[in-house]
């Protein structure tokens, strides 16, 4: 059984078909890429599969059980996580509080602990902030942890983002276009982040235009063009893939 | 680091605000004025909470406190309902109402569609305790509310009505300051910054909200009973936009956002108003003109303005001690102020 099945989904904007009968399946354990051109749709199927935006038709179903239009938040609380193709983060807290805040499916204590500062609530407390360090040390941002989170660098804000997503502990992340932005070097470490996450049995839908991240990682890859899948297969397969490379020359569709 | 700078500023300030009464407010009228400054104070840390924590703004905010002073004042007028039930009926109700005008104006939107939901609720509710004679008493409304008592003794004077409503501010404070590194307090302000982020790591937004909402309008309740029960009257007047107005006032000057900010507001708006009281209603003409300065100038408040300013001054100075090394805290609240 897939982890995660999508079956017809499709989206329509006005008359525009931003995704067009999508059937995407996701193994657990993997990580799935998913590329294409500009405007194929990418975005919008990750906003269709994790509850941000509602399929105009067809399903999405998750561990075995259907969960089109579910609230993104419930989603969430079932381990489906994902970040933003625009750096998203909480731009004016520290970077502790940005994962402190991310941690909210993470975070035991109660109302009353927290208002009487109990034993029990301190220990909790001292747990979540330990757990929090962790996933930073994870990302390598533990020195950042008391800078003001729009204080870092472009490649820190994507560090920062993962970190978060992490704190919800994901069973499946997904992540849009996570190395935008990222030095060589920068990309290199978010490739072996992205790694590490897949042996700690986090599955990964990879949405990314850069190709020598996607060849390196990704054990498949779906390819969308104009909201549709066009192709499918291992990296390897896909760079030989004729309608593939036709649509990254950008000819048009009945050119 | 924060407790101790806490402990510094609020000690102080503590017995000052215990020997106020004793020293400079010692006849009844002034000791009242007392006792508006912490209702007030209760008010705009309320409002506060909708402004500040929600990034949202409510036109009923003055509804919702009329209408906790009317619940207790009427439970205890009719009922025979001690005022201490009051105490608590008065914020079970406003937040029950708040729950539902929170449900219907937080479901989908934010922002405008709350402001006018409240808008709506105010000029709803102020009819209300206006036409509703057998009720709410029509324009007079209730007299000879009666006052809390303790062991059999009334709290009635100002100076111990002053003190009994302290312990509560100090308890509201105390509150809203832990409820702001809780679990619930994150959800809340993380919405506030991000709400996609906040969804996509689980918080339900709408639910949080919701929740928040009906919590600003049950402490809210909660000043207006305190109001009811030490003026011993209510009227149609406390649900309107001139209290709306003053609490505004209170949020705006003291600046939002900070625990400190809306009690030194209520303290700054009772005393300058009390100053121009020779202006009558024309106090207003200049309060509506101080607001859109503050407004215009200093839309973080005029206390976050000012510290800034002053400590802007000392860094100059100190610039080659440790100007360049502001801590964490610190700069968190100036980034989320700009
Ligand atoms: N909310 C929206 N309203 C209208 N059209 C939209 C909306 N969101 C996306 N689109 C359109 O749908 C198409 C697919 O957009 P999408 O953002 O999913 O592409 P993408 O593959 O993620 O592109 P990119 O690689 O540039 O991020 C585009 O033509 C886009 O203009
Ligand atoms: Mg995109």
């Amino acid at each position: 059984m897939a982890l995660l099945e999508t079956t017809g989904l499709t989206r329509l904007f006005g008359g525009l078909r931003a995704v067009d009968r999508l059937d995407l399946r996701v193994e657990e354990g993997e990580i799935m890429g998913l590329i294409g051109p500009n405007g194929s749709g990418k975005t919008t199927a990750l906003n269709l599969i994790t509850g941000f935006i509602k399929p105009t038709e067809g399903a999405v179903t998750y561990e075995g059980e259907d969960v089109t239009g579910s609230p993104p938040h419930d989603l969430a609380g079932r381990g489906l996580v994902r970040t933003f193709q625009i750096t998203t983060l909480f731009e004016n807290l520290t970077v502790r509080d940005n994962v402190l805040h991310g941690s909210h499916l993470d975070n035991p204590t109660s109302l009353i602990g927290a208002l009487t500062r109990s034993r029990r609530h301190r220990e909790q407390h001292a747990a979540l902030d330990a757990r929090v360090r962790e996933t930073l040390a994870f990302v390598g941002l533990e020195r950042r942890i008391d800078a003001v989170a729009r204080d870092l660098s472009a490649g820190e804000h994507r560090y920062l983002e993962i970190a978060i997503a992490l704190a919800a502990k994901p069973r499946m992340l997904l992540l849009d276009e996570p190395a935008t932005g990222l030095n060589p070097e920068e990309a290199v470490y978010l490739m072996n982040l992205i790694r590490t996450l897949r042996r700690r049995g986090v599955t990964v839908l990879l949405i990314e235009h850069n190709m020598r991240l996607i060849t390196n990682i990704c054990t498949r890859v779906t390819v969308l063009n104009f909201g549709a899948k066009i192709a499918e297969g291992t990296p390897e397969e896909i760079v030989e893939n004729e309608a593939v490379v036709t649509a990254y020359l950008g000819k048009r569709r009945g050119a | 680091m924060r407790l101790s700078s806490g402990i510094w500023v609020g000690a102080p300030t503590l017995v000052v605000a215990l020997l106020l009464p004793l020293v400079l407010f010692t006849n009844p009228y002034n000791r009242g004025l007392l006792v508006l400054i912490v209702i007030y104070a209760v008010a705009g840390l309320s409002l506060d909470y909708i402004m500040g924590e929600m990034g949202q703004f409510s036109f009923g905010h003055a509804a919702f406190w009329g209408f906790g002073a009317y619940v207790s004042a009427k439970l205890a007028l009719d009922l025979g309902v001690s005022p201490w039930i009051g105490f608590v009926a008065a914020p079970v109700a406003a937040g029950l109402v708040g729950l539902l005008i929170g449900y219907i104006a937080l479901r989908r939107t934010r922002g405008l569609e709350l402001a006018i939901v409240t808008l709506g609720f105010g000029v709803l509710a102020w009819t209300v305790a206006l036409r509703w004679r057998p009720v709410t008493g029509g324009p007079s409304g209730l007299r000879q509310v009666p006052p809390p008592s303790i062991f059999g003794w009334e709290i009635r004077s100002e100076l111990a009505y002053y003190y009994f409503a302290l312990v509560l501010l100090l308890v509201v404070v105390f509150v809203l300051s832990r409820l702001r590194r809780s679990r619930f307090g994150r959800a809340v302000r993380s919405i506030h910054e991000n709400e996609d982020l906040a969804r996509s790591v689980g918080v339900s937004a709408t639910k949080y909200y919701v929740i928040a909402f009906a919590f600003a309008c049950s402490l809210v309740g909660f000043s207006g009973a305190l109001y009811a029960h030490h003026f011993r009257f209510v009227n149609p007047n406390l649900l309107g936009l001139q209290y709306m107005f003053i609490f505004l006032i209170v949020v705006l000057v003291g600046g939002t956002g900070s625990l400190w900010g809306p009690v030194l507001g209520a303290l700054i708006f009772v005393l300058v108003s009390e100053w121009l009281r020779v202006l009558q209603e024309y106090r207003f003409l200049i309060f509506g003109v101080v607001l859109l300065l503050v407004v215009l100038f200093m839309p973080t408040g005029v206390f976050p303005t000012m510290r800034r300013v002053i400590r802007r001054l000392v860094e100059r100075r100190g610039s080659d001690r440790d100007a360049n090394a502001p801590d964490a805290d610190d700069r968190a609240d100036r980034t989320r102020a700009g």
